[in-house]
């Protein structure tokens, strides 16, 4: 006859069906209430009973881009935290790690990725980007040509593209702080 | 699960023959030193005559598993999956022809079973799991999983566990999955031992590369091919997405890398490399498929006959090099998301608000809670700590009754950071 | 949307007043359902080409069953999935393939041989004098089969005008045929049968038939391959015969996913057959109703036929007598077996040569023996001019050499030794590093160990290599042994104590120029090796008087690639394990082990003494009181089975004894009791593991690829493990 696996209910009320709540949504519910988020960034969520989908900025406060608001998606699937999080920069930059579509070369959103790492890693990566960009693995060519050769011309051309003028015949979208 | 006596006995059915079950009977009818003791002579002491088994997925695995179960005398099988047969299946997928093409597999492999073996009903559902609630899949004594998508297995075992764990009655779930050469069947007593959420961490990670080497400093064709589909097909596609069942999409792919590897002198692209590396699949292997799906039957027959003590709980087999295997326990983790010790009850004073609430979870010695963030397990937030714009919206909640926000006998899901992953607390309003 | 490309072609009669009204019912019908394409239809039938939506595919298939009644149609589908057509015709024809003859000049209904691709391929391989492409000449330039003869022709009505012309007077040879889909040659073949030709072969849905099977495949020995199976049931593969001397059972059929009840007391080598063939419409199969036994003692040549028998329920005797048949011309036999929840399998061949291992890794940098050009190119390397983002980009191979070379200089040179002087060598490196984010250090890192070991012939590789039959080349030696003799006299010679190179270079971090630098400087040394080797080939080639392109220059590249990691099995004979000379110390060992299975082999042995003793294999029976020779195998339980537990414990007491293994205190009893409760049952599960695990091993012994078995192995379906031994 069947072994029968008798194990401890849940619920004495077994009858009241149990909604169904995904690993990947409750690991999104501790990384986003664990979050330790500077004053630098901001999440908005355009619809708040999703906390898959994600707006973030960053407003950084010291560094070549200070004065810039910079507006990311973030889009987390089910099968969250084996899959990363996918991030991606709403506006057009002048970033060395950032390209024109808005892709992000960042190591740990893709082939550094492990379950292990969550939320925080990935907004301290980013926020990190601002800091310090990285010239010697660029995913913006020119940009980062320009900060390894003339570190003045770089910053010169950075704050010109914030302000959405053009840099090298390209037009960025204007990102300055409203205030 | 009771027994019913008055289930046709195997020797007796009508549609059964003289020795039909010879075989098997040898093993049914005779207790074997390494029995369980719950073992009772007689395929009518078994659970075979009325087990219900449900089969997930109808292909490589699935076909195989399906004809192997009907073979042990499983008389109750169905079968869901939501693709329709393609040409590239033939080859590999016995139990579709080439008129098939196009039809639903969980269909066809159904009628095919129900035509080569006498007496059993095979009834299938072509549709995605997600489709089925919990009503359906309680109606299941094993539930067995020829999957080839992480996504796909992590809901399935998070289903069967969340419900075993509501029915008080463990389901076994029997989880078979093939890459190449290698390929694993384990069995899953949900709560009991580990669970497919438990070993995620054992998964090989999908190979990535860096994009800003697929951006500017490509060296290998499968670089061109990230290249193409990553880079290059969200910019020309905009809101398309890449399908990655699309013989065109593919041929795009495919066009794009080739000539991006012709202008860095890189060799080596084929349409094959680009199917593999856009699709992130190592071609299934039929040998492969045929040892995991016995093996997994071997264990279904086993626990639904209690003739020989059943797999505790993982075997890996890999073939390139002789014939190998490793059998394992593997470890239950005991903070696991989906089958960890991580629900309680408690009784709460229907008067009580939120924040009082949150004070007393606080003060709650056995917690050990410092910040704790609440929703209920439909998504809806209670009070969430971080970030600010949540706080900031869930905050007039705390000033509500409990019992306005809540069911008795709803679940909550608490976090914080003093807990590895989560606590479940069922809530009793008194 | 996603398309299917297909064809079909029915030859059925349609009257000619239905011609219109089809005409007009397939243009709605088809068009509702967004299918495009070109439609022929004519009194003799319909033949369409067509892309279809994938999604209508199976609607398409409903409405040729049963509206069109073309009675299960074959759906030739092309291998490519594009929109190949841009619209929709439907056209009324004289006939669907026009041939410029006058209707009822020959009979459509003399239809030649169909052969399925892998038949077609091996009657092609025997270069038959008549094969002609009856495909137009533009079909034909995109490629043809090897001998064919490919009329420089536009249509199929000339097509059929230089067969006639080619294929005159010759009545009596085999004529060979193939277009595109099959149709044309049902025509042509139907003329020439018609006008008195014998034998007349088509290749069955023409070359897109073909091109998806072997596309995809490759396996050109594994579908050319002619398996025995001897009372098997099991697997199927390319060809296969099946020898069986017993009719169906009822127990058979309820073992059978294709047997159904009308088998019953068929011939089984004749259902097994067909089911085989059943599975796999690909493959050919033959079979023989004859006692194998009776067979290998009347006629043992007959096995000698094949490229691989598998044989299960034998006895000993037989079997030892097919092992040895077989042995002598080197034909392998695998044999199988399961009782129970226990299957046991076991390879035998004399020798099995292995190239192409499929090793996880045959990168070969040789840093410490830097190739020409190598160090030279590191040089052009200046790492303190460089800027950070060039410094970050030097290939690790560079790193490496350049502090390799500073090393040497100030050690004799020698390679850094022992885990003190690597650490010494790994702080050099890590000076050099200018940040913490130059992966390409890391990498340099990571391969110190490697870098640091002197490159050498592997010693297994070496001994290949100092084998007898690599020095006594004789016309009788394999391309293996006369590639591995080339290798040996390269490594003596030119190759300067090493093996040729594999020229395989992993993906470091590096800009694309540079690796694609040092890609081809690894790939010219390989390339010169392989030059090397391919003419000490032909030398030993022209001297054993055999043509210099019998070894293709592609064995000898892969066997140069795959050079360090070449296999040689010889596996131990059945006669050695069984007579000779048993491995009984090894026995003795593994038997104390309680984790072991070896126990389930000697099992097996005792049950084959069992039957030779009994004529039947160990079970037990309903009696409720044991007789003298059956004891009851358990005393706990009140069982109503007794065993046959004694006599087949007796057994393996002596089997032990004659192996010197003392018996006295071994757990073995637990083993013989399931053995006997399982009575030589064959359980589904068990028998499907089996045939998978046998089939992964067939096909690495066919192909010559991956390293098979050495050379038993044993699945315990209780435990779900497996062990493998030498025995």
């Amino acid at each position: 006859m069947l072994k029968i696996w008798s194990i401890k209910k849940d619920n004495a009320q077994a009858e009241k069906k149990k909604p169904k709540v995904s690993a990947a949504q409750i690991r999104v519910q501790k990384d986003l209430t664990e979050l330790e988020l500077p004053s630098t960034m901001e999440m908005s969520f355009p619809d708040e009973s999703d906390l898959l989908n994600f707006n973030l900025s960053i407003e950084p406060d010291e560094g070549f881009y200070k004065g810039g608001v910079f507006r990311f998606t973030f889009n987390i699937n089910n099968n969250y935290p084996h899959e990363p999080p996918k991030v991606r920069g709403i506006q057009k930059i002048y970033h060395p790690n950032i390209d024109l579509d808005g892709n992000v070369c960042l190591n740990i959103l893709r082939e550094d990725w492990k379950p292990v790492l969550n939320l925080n890693s990935v907004i301290v990566g980013l926020q990190y980007l601002f800091l310090e960009p990285n010239a010697e693995d660029p995913l913006h060519k020119d940009a980062a040509e320009d900060l390894r050769t003339n570190r003045k011309s770089f910053e010169y051309n950075v704050k010109q593209s914030m302000r959405g003028r053009d840099v090298k015949g390209n037009y960025y979208d204007n990102v300055m702080a409203k205030n | 699960m009771a027994a019913d006596n008055s289930t046709t006995a195997m020797q007796t059915d009508s549609r059964d023959w003289a020795d039909r079950w010879r075989h098997i009977n040898k093993i049914l009818d005779r207790r074997g030193p390494f029995c369980d003791n719950s073992f009772r002579e007689g395929y009518e002491n078994t659970l075979l005559p009325q087990c219900k088994v449900l089969v997930i997925g109808a292909g490589g695995l699935g076909c195989e598993i399906l004809k192997n179960l009907a073979l042990s005398g499983f008389k109750d099988i169905h079968v869901i999956d939501m693709d329709t047969i393609d040409v590239s299946n033939l080859n590999r997928q016995f139990l579709f022809r080439p008129s098939d093409v196009g039809r639903p597999k969980a269909i066809v492999a159904a009628e095919f079973v129900k035509n080569r073996v006498a007496g059993v009903v095979v009834t299938p559902y072509h549709g995605k799991i997600q489709d089925k609630d919990d009503d359906y899949y309680k109606q299941f004594q094993i539930v067995i999983c020829g999957l080839d998508s992480v996504e796909a297995r992590r809901w399935m075992n998070a289903t069967i566990v969340n419900l075993s764990q509501e029915l008080g009655e463990a389901i076994p779930i029997i989880d078979g999955g093939t890459e190449g050469f290698k390929g694993q069947a384990r069995v899953i007593i949900p709560t009991v031992t580990s669970c497919y959420e438990c070993s995620l961490d054992m998964l090989n990670k999908p190979t990535t590369f860096p994009i800003c080497t697929i951006a500017n400093t490509p060296r290998l064709p499968e670089h061109c091919i990230e290249w193409a589909y990553v880079l290059e097909w969200p910019k020309v596609f905009k809101n398309e997405k890449l399908d990655t069942d699309d013989p065109k999409h593919i041929q795009w792919v495919f066009e794009a890398a080739l000539e991006r590897a012709r202008q860095f002198k890189i060799a080596g692209i084929t349409y094959s490399l680009t199917q593999g590396v856009v699709k992130n699949i190592i071609p299934a292997i039929a040998s492969t498929n045929a040892i995991i799906a016995a093996a997994c039957c071997n264990e279904a027959f086993k626990i639904a006959t209690t003739s020989a003590p059943y797999l505790d709980n993982y075997m890996m087999y890999t073939g390139n090099e002789g014939v190998y295997t490793y059998t394992f326990q593997h470890q239950k983790k005991p903070d696991c998301p989906v089958c960890g010790e991580n629900s309680v009850n408690v009784d709460v004073n229907k008067n009580w608000t939120v924040e009082e609430f949150i004070e007393w979870l606080k003060e709650k010695p056995d917690a050990q809670l410092k910040k704790p963030s609440l929703m209920t397990a439909d998504n809806k937030k209670i009070y969430l700590q971080a970030p600010p714009i949540l706080e900031r919206s869930t905050r007039p909640n705390l000033e509500k009754k409990l019992s306005s926000l809540i069911e008795d006998g709803d679940t909550i899901i608490v976090t914080d950071s003093t807990l590895p992953f989560s606590l479940q607390l069922v809530v009793s309003l008194i | 949307m996603e398309w299917r490309t297909l064809s079909f072609y029915r030859f059925k009669s349609i009257p000619e007043k239905d011609l219109s009204q089809l005409r007009e019912k397939m243009l709605s019908d088809f068009g509702n359902m967004n299918i495009v394409g070109r439609i022929y239809i004519a009194t003799e039938g319909v033949n369409a080409q067509m892309s279809c939506p994938k999604e209508n595919i199976g609607w398409l298939r409903e409405y040729c069953d049963n509206i069109l009644d073309l009675g299960n149609v074959d759906f030739n589908f092309a291998t490519e999935h594009a929109k190949a057509f841009g619209a929709l015709h439907v056209r009324i024809r004289k006939q669907i393939v026009a041939d410029g003859l006058e209707s009822g000049s020959y009979d459509i209904t003399k239809q030649p041989n169909h052969l399925t691709p892998e038949e077609w391929h091996q009657a092609l391989s025997s270069k038959p004098q008549l094969v002609i492409d009856m495909r137009n000449h533009y079909e034909s330039e995109i490629g043809y089969f090897e001998g064919a003869i490919c009329p420089d022709v536009d249509t199929f009505r000339e097509s059929v005008k230089v067969m006639e012309e080619v294929c005159e007077g010759k009545q009596d040879q085999e004529v060979y045929m193939y277009c595109t889909g099959g149709i044309r040659c049902s025509k042509a073949g139907a003329m020439l049968l018609s006008a008195g030709f014998k034998s007349v072969n088509v290749l069955k849905g023409g070359i897109t038939a073909y091109g998806r099977l072997w596309a995809a495949t490759g396996q050109a020995a594994l579908e050319s391959s002619n398996v025995c199976l001897v009372n098997g049931n099991a697997t199927g593969i390319g060809f296969f015969t099946v020898v069986d001397g017993r009719l169906v059972t009822g127990a058979d059929i309820g073992n059978n996913f294709f047997l159904t009840l009308e088998a019953l007391g068929q011939p089984r080598a004749a259902k097994v057959t067909e089911y085989l063939q059943e599975l796999n419409e690909d493959v050919k199969g033959s079979f023989l109703v004859e006692d194998p036994i009776n067979l290998i003692e009347t006629s043992p040549d007959y096995f000698l036929q094949f490229s691989l028998v598998i044989a299960t329920e034998l006895p000993e005797k037989p079997l030892l007598r097919l092992a040895e048949i077989l042995w002598d011309s080197a034909v392998p036999l695998v044999v199988v077996r399961s009782t129970g929840f226990i299957g046991y399998f076991r390879i035998l061949k004399p020798e099995h040569t292995i190239v192409e291992t499929h090793p996880e890794n045959i990168v070969d940098l040789r840093l410490d023996k830097p190739i020409p050009g190598l160090e030279a190119y590191a040089q052009t390397f200046d790492f303190e001019g460089m800027d950070n983002m060039d410094h970050g980009h030097i290939p690790y191979v560079v790193i490496l050499i350049k502090y390799l070379n500073q090393w040497k200089k100030e050690h004799n040179g020698e390679l850094p030794k022992g885990t003190q002087e690597r650490n010494l060598f790994k702080e050099a490196i890590l000076s050099g590093k200018r940040n913490s984010d130059e992966e390409n250090f890391d990498e340099a890192i990571a391969s110190i160990w490697k870098a640091c070991t002197p490159t050498q012939v592997p010693s297994k590789v070496q001994v290949i290599l100092n084998d007898l039959l690599c020095d006594n080349i004789t016309v009788e030696s394999s391309n293996f042994w006369i590639i591995a003799r080339a290798v040996r006299e390269f490594v003596a010679n030119e190759g300067l104590g090493l093996l040729p190179l594999s020229g395989r270079l992993p993906d470091m971090k590096a800009y694309t120029q540079s690796y694609v630098d040092l890609q081809n400087i690894y790939r010219q040394k390989a390339r010169q090796d392989v030059a090397a080797v391919q003419a000490r080939v032909d030398k030993i080639l022209s001297s054993l008087g055999r043509s210099s392109d019998s070894i293709s220059h592609e064995e000898i590249e892969s066997f140069c690639k795959n050079a360090a990691f070449i296999e040689v099995i010889r596996y131990r004979s059945l006669q050695e394990e069984y007579i000779n000379d048993p491995k009984k110390e090894d026995i003795s060992r593994w038997i104390r082990d309680s984790e072991d299975s070896i126990a389930y082999y000697v099992l097996f042995r005792a049950i084959d003494r069992f039957y030779e003793t009994f004529q039947r294999y160990p079970d037990g029976a309903t009696l409720p009181d044991a007789g003298d020779d059956a004891g009851d195998g358990n005393d706990d339980e009140q069982s109503v089975f007794v065993y046959e537990f004694n006599p087949l414990r007796k057994i393996v007491t002596s089997l032990l004894e004659e192996w010197g293994i003392d018996d006295s205190g071994l757990d073995i009893d637990d083993y013989v009791h399931e053995v006997c409760r399982s009575g030589g049952s064959e359980l589904p599960n068990m028998a499907a593991l089996l045939g998978g695990l046998v089939s992964q091993e067939i096909i690495k012994l066919i192909t010559h690829q991956y390293i098979p078995l050495n050379n038993s192995c044993i699945f315990d379906g209780i435990k779900a493990s497996s062990r493998t031994y030498v025995l």
